[in-house]
């Protein structure tokens, strides 16, 4: 087995198929959506959860302390929810 | 298990937390904290200049729509793509470095390889934007891109340097000093923190 199929077989190889997969599916509904506020919001809503998934799986945050699981945690939640929410009341 | 061309299997790869008993995993910070201090930094900047991008855009919905007409969401989605396999690329490489894997070098020059796809990527979109007379003066949406993938495009640099460090310090053969290891760890960090930037400014710039 070579090495590239093994790193797709391990769990990073996994979150990066998922990261793929959510960075087609948030180009297709975002492009040419004509700027519709409820698309806008989902597009961003996965953008910060494919940010949670790098930090967590990548940046190994999974297994780090408890203080930085919660400050990615609210960083993608706190931030993401704060632009989701100027996208829709602005 | 060997991997072809005497690369150990990389089982590492799937390993989870250490563990410190049967069942409780052991909480362990890769690199160390003035890294972890620096990234939250980071990132709390540029979520500033993301409230302000939308703060500006609802006063100028046209604009700002006009600007985004003009870009080519399939360089966002390609450069997307780049970053995403050189953190894989890194992150296994960090994983792999534990195990003694001679891979490791390897695994570093691909994440490189993304890195300077993604730069010549962009070094076409700001020529074919400026050729048409678009730059940071255009208006404001322009002198959001610019800014915002100009000042990204800087921490993506710096963090080629620094993957360009890790495969020499890796490529020795010789185990890694504690010193080194931190290094390592927070080069890749770094680098993780650029790829996690994009993939928010990406949908922020051209889809959204």
């Amino acid at each position: 087995m070579t090495l590239a199929l093994q790193i797709l077989r391990s769990p990073l190889g996994a979150a990066w198929l998922v990261l793929v997969l959510a960075t087609v599916v948030s180009a297709i509904v975002g492009w040419g959506q004509g700027g519709g506020a409820a698309a806008g919001s989902a597009v961003l809503g996965i953008s910060f959860l494919k940010a949670y998934l790098v930090a967590d799986q990548f940046m190994e945050v999974r297994t780090a302390p408890t203080w930085l699981r919660w400050a990615f945690g609210g960083y993608c939640a706190g931030v993401g929810g704060t632009l989701i929410g100027l996208l829709l009341l602005l | 298990m060997s991997a072809p061309g005497g690369v150990p299997a990389p089982s590492g790869i799937a390993a989870g937390p250490p563990t410190a008993g049967r069942d409780r995993p052991t909480r362990r910070l890769p690199a160390e904290l003035g890294a972890w201090l620096f990234v939250l930094a980071d990132l709390t900047v540029f979520a500033f200049l993301f409230g302000a991008y939308l703060v500006d855009r609802s006063g100028q919905e046209a604009v700002f729509r006009a600007g985004q007409d003009r870009l080519l969401p399939v360089f966002g989605v390609v450069n997307t793509l780049l970053l995403l396999t050189s953190s894989l690329a890194v992150a296994t490489a960090v994983r792999l470095l534990r195990r003694g894997s001679p891979a490791v070098p390897r695994l570093l020059g691909l994440a490189v390889a993304c890195g300077l796809a993604f730069s010549v990527l962009k070094i076409a979109e700001y020529g074919d934007k400026l050729s048409h007379g678009l730059d940071p003066q255009t208006d404001a949406f322009f002198m959001y891109y610019f800014v915002l993938t100009g000042v990204h495009w800087f921490h993506l640099a710096c963090g080629l340097l620094m993957l360009t460090g890790m495969i020499a310090v890796t490529r020795r053969g010789s185990p890694l000093s504690p010193h080194e290891r931190i290094y390592v760890e927070a080069g890749a960090t770094f680098w993780h923190m650029v790829d996690l930037l994009w993939i928010v400014l990406f949908p922020l710039l051209y889809l959204v």
